[in-house]
């Protein structure tokens, strides 16, 4: 008990000894300690720290969701290859109380080598039958492995990280055409979305909003100046949702029209410091509705002849919280992709 | 012209279920237990989770004098106590502006049209359109009068575009003819389709995962049925006593307590066909089926098959206990049963010949609810040879548990390393705390939920309540009159009557040990 304990640093092992270093561990620890896993979660990351940063992130997400953790830390600009290898343990009671259910950690430092070794060190250190799930932290500087991405059952990024989500959206769009692959794509971006997402859906329930649906003429989003690329997914969400049609595209005003109708939409970001998306207001013939952040709740209020005021749950807002909450959702994503063609539309500078 | 799109198209991929519309609830009994304890706190967990629909409003409709603030600030302590998620001020504040109290009387007439006026008043406010949901979560004795008056009232009629439904609480009745007659009632006010009878073991998330298990997997659906089990198991055994339902209990017993409703709810959907999709009454079909070829006992095969038993003093958890008969408002000559062990058969082509046992009891070692599915013994050809007549410890044994620890177990043989060819038995263990770390909704959430999108499936519906005390009211029949089964004491902190070892010693069987 004592040893795994003091794993969370991670012990050195021999890359060639990790799952039988692994089996010794657990062989010592007897019934003290339950090992679960239900996913091979793999992390990619080309990051300094992202040894420490991802363990500590990992350490949160593996509370509710038991997996094997697989760390790779790579520093492809290193001139000498070499792979270094740990392993630890995340522990954690259950909610019933006296149990300790641990997932096991191997983190990889990979110095030098390209895909063939990350495939390599992946592909050996998966946990039999369970899925593979491979979070992609910054950019890619090329297309992802062939062999590697038809292996991947869902696909985690980020857009909101990209200097040029629209570039990126192409070496990624590209390797997705590249393997026969059955992989989800989980943008965290539009995973931030998805209480500012529901709370609205929660709106359009209303009788009301139903019926005058077709009056809406003005959209208004503030955002984080950090978050310009989430408010463009939430704008392209709704557009391809309502079926609106770009018409007119600066920065940070849009002109779409309704289809058939023709109807026009105004939609308007506004950068201000604060949560990734701050305020939403969707003005309606006869009333408005609004989506605010109000401490740990979104406040959603529908303005007309009546006033209804409604306390929604926000979510996390770190990392951890976002993974947290694409594992506990899922889902194939459909309507993402469906709103990423305007959203790719929109990302590109002029 | 614009384009005709889906009712919410911002629904698609956020949702998987239908989303209940704006409403108003209504509950019956709203200053009793099971409001305090379950009903509130399941509507604040669904407000905390973003669940309830915009607008919903919450009226308390019950007979003491108090104003709405007064009814509130009860709500919350009682959501404070009760609620599975730490209370927060803000959100409660939202939510309880949404709640509000109306008394009457249940049987007068005229509170219910003041009623009729509030709501009317809230669908201004809120947007409701006169959709409503009535709980009644009164006692049974007042069932008929809250039916009544709602019909009377014209409470119990929609509008056009708009929805009525009323949920029932148990007891159905107290026996056949007593249930017909509710439902008879219920029926003078709802059509079926908008009554919705709770039995909240189905809102567990084990009892769904029953049919996930045995569906949604090629592996065991092929062995289920009397080539491959041997016989089942279902044990619902609590350590408490009857805490103060002396008054109910005593009416009721163990066997129209829980086995009429929970276990031989949990019995159909371990013994039903597949349904032919998963709408509501494909499923409750299957399941009136099982009901029906349950077999039926006469007096003498309730004696063979039946035994009831009472708690007499012991000790649970080291302390000393009092029996039944010592407990507060309970008769010293009190003949009710607080244990009862029986052996079913379904009279089907699927279960020929596998008895299901299932014992119920209070003042047990320990609580909980589980089903043991026990496979037939392989061959004894090979390791199985020396073996012969002792089937305990040696089939396998696939086990769902639905509370506490939810999960599902499978017992196997395997060899014990060594030289020598030893067998031993061994455990595969899924564990929903372990496995799944987010925490399961409450049952009552799920069905308030159910119910508000009109989503019957989790709901008993009227001939599987009738048809459950068909097969109850034949052995309760034989337990009064001459030559009646005799009761059996057991102390408490047992594991209940050696007549209930007996009945299964009998058959060459052992009942699991939890």
């Amino acid at each position: 008990m004592a040893e795994i304990q003091n794993l969370a640093r991670g012990m050195p092992v021999d890359v060639a000894q990790v799952n039988r270093s692994l089996k010794t561990l657990w062989e010592q620890e007897g019934n003290v300690l339950t090992k679960a896993s239900l996913i091979n979660f793999a992390v990619y990351s080309e990051a300094a720290d992202a040894l420490s940063v991802n363990t500590q992130l990992m350490e949160q997400i593996t509370r509710e969701h038991a997996c094997r953790v697989i760390l790779l830390a790579a520093n492809p600009a290193a001139s000498k290859e070499r792979v270094q290898a740990w392993i630890s343990a995340h522990c954690h009671v259950t909610r019933a109380g006296a149990r300790q259910v641990c997932s096991e950690q191997i983190a990889f430092l990979l110095d030098g080598g390209g895909p063939d070794v990350i495939r390599n060190i992946l592909f050996s250190h998966l946990d039999s039958d369970l899925p593979l799930y491979l979070w992609w932290q910054g950019e890619f500087s090329n297309r992802i492995d062939q062999q590697l991405w038809s292996w991947v059952d869902r696909f985690f990024f980020d857009s909101h990280s990209w200097r040029e989500p629209a570039q990126q959206m192409k070496i990624l769009r590209a390797s997705v055409a590249s393997a026969s692959s059955r992989s989800v794509l989980c943008d965290l971006n539009w995973r931030r979305l998805v209480h500012l997402r529901l709370a609205l859906a929660q709106l359009f329930d209303h009788p009301w909003v139903s019926r005058n649906i077709h009056t809406i003429r003005a959209l208004d989003v503030t955002y984080n100046p950090e978050n310009w690329t989430t408010a463009v997914l939430l704008t392209s969400w709704l557009a391809r949702q309502l079926r609106w049609e770009l018409a007119e595209k600066s920065d940070f005003e849009y002109r779409f029209q309704w289809a058939k109708a023709g109807a026009p939409v105004r939609v308007k970001l506004t950068a201000l410091p604060g949560p990734s998306i701050g305020q939403i207001k969707v003005q309606l013939a006869g009333g408005e509705l609004e989506v605010e952040w109000s401490g740990n709740f979104l406040a959603t209020t529908l303005k007309n002849a009546f006033y209804l005021k409604q306390m929604l749950p926000a979510g996390g807002t770190t990392l951890a919280s976002l993974v947290h909450d694409e594992l506990v959702r899922g889902g194939e994503h459909k309507t993402y992709l469906a709103a990423l063609k305007i959203a790719e539309e929109l990302w590109k500078s002029e | 012209m614009t384009e005709k799109l889906p009712v919410n198209p911002l629904r698609e991929g956020l949702a998987s279920r239908a989303m209940p519309e704006p409403c108003s609830v209504v509950i019956f009994g709203a200053t009793g237990d099971l409001t305090h304890r379950k009903l509130v706190p399941a509507l604040y967990n669904l407000a905390a989770d973003g669940d309830l629909p915009p607008g919903l409003s919450v009226v308390g409709f019950a007979r003491r004098d108090k104003t709405d603030e007064v009814f509130r600030t009860e709500l919350e302590e009682a959501a404070r106590k009760f609620s599975r998620q730490t209370i927060n001020e803000d959100l409660w504040k939202v939510f309880a502006s949404s709640i509000s109290y109306h008394r009457s009387e249940f049987g007068e007439l005229e509170g219910y049209r003041r009623l009729s006026e509030k709501l009317n008043q809230l669908d201004k406010d809120r947007g409701t359109r006169g959709n409503r949901l009535y709980y009644l979560s009164a006692g049974p004795d007042q069932f008929e009068n809250i039916l009544t008056n709602l019909k009377n009232s014209g409470l119990a009629e929609a509008s056009p575009g708009s929805w009525a439904r009323a949920i029932v609480e148990k007891p159905f009745g107290t026996d056949l003819s007593t249930a017909q007659h509710l439902n008879g009632v219920v029926q003078h006010s709802f059509d079926e389709s908008s009554t919705f009878r709770i039995d909240h073991f189905l809102g567990k998330e084990t009892a769904q995962n029953i049919m996930v298990l045995r569906f949604a997997n090629s592996l065991f659906e092929h062995l289920w049925n009397e080539r491959y089990i041997d016989h089942v198991q279902i044990t619902a055994s609590e350590q408490l006593g009857i805490e103060n339902r002396a008054g109910y209990y005593e009416g009721a017993g163990a066997l129209r307590d829980m086995v009429q409703n929970h276990l031989l709810q949990l019995l159909c959907l371990v013994a039903m066909e597949p349904p032919t999709d998963l709408s509501a009454d494909s499923i409750r079909d299957e399941k009136v089926k099982v009901l029906r070829s349950l077999r039926r006992m006469r007096r003498e095969e309730v004696t063979r098959s039946v035994v009831r038993g009472q708690y007499a003093a012991g000790s649970i958890n080291g302390k000393p206990v009092v029996g039944y008969r010592e407990e507060k408002n309970v008769k010293p000559e009190s003949m009710t049963e607080t244990y009862v062990a029986l052996r079913v058969l379904i009279d089907n082509w699927r279960w020929a010949d596998v008895p299901f046992y299932v014992r119920v009891g209070k003042r047990l070692p320990k609580g909980g609810t589980e089903i043991g599915i026990h496979f037939k013994n392989a061959p004894g050809v090979l390791f199985n040879r020396d073996k012969s007549g002792v089937r305990d410890g040696s089939q396998n044994v696939l086990v769902i548990r639905i509370q506490p620890d939810e999960g599902v177990s499978l017992r196997m043989q395997s060899k014990v390393p060594g030289a020598s060819v030893r067998i031993q038995p061994v455990k595969m263990d899924f564990n929903y705390g372990t496995s799944f770390g987010k925490a399961s909704p409450e049952a009552y959430e799920r069905l308030l939920l159910d119910a508000m999108a009109g989503d019957a499936t989790l709901f008993a519906r009227r001939d599987e309540v009738e048809e459950a005390w068909r097969f109850i009211d034949e052995i309760e029949e034989a337990w009064v009159g001459e030559n009646q089964p005799g009761l059996t004491f057991y102390p408490s902190g047992s594991w209940g009557p050696t007549e209930a070892d007996q009945l299964i010693e009998g058959d060459g069987r052992a009942w699991r040990r939890l």
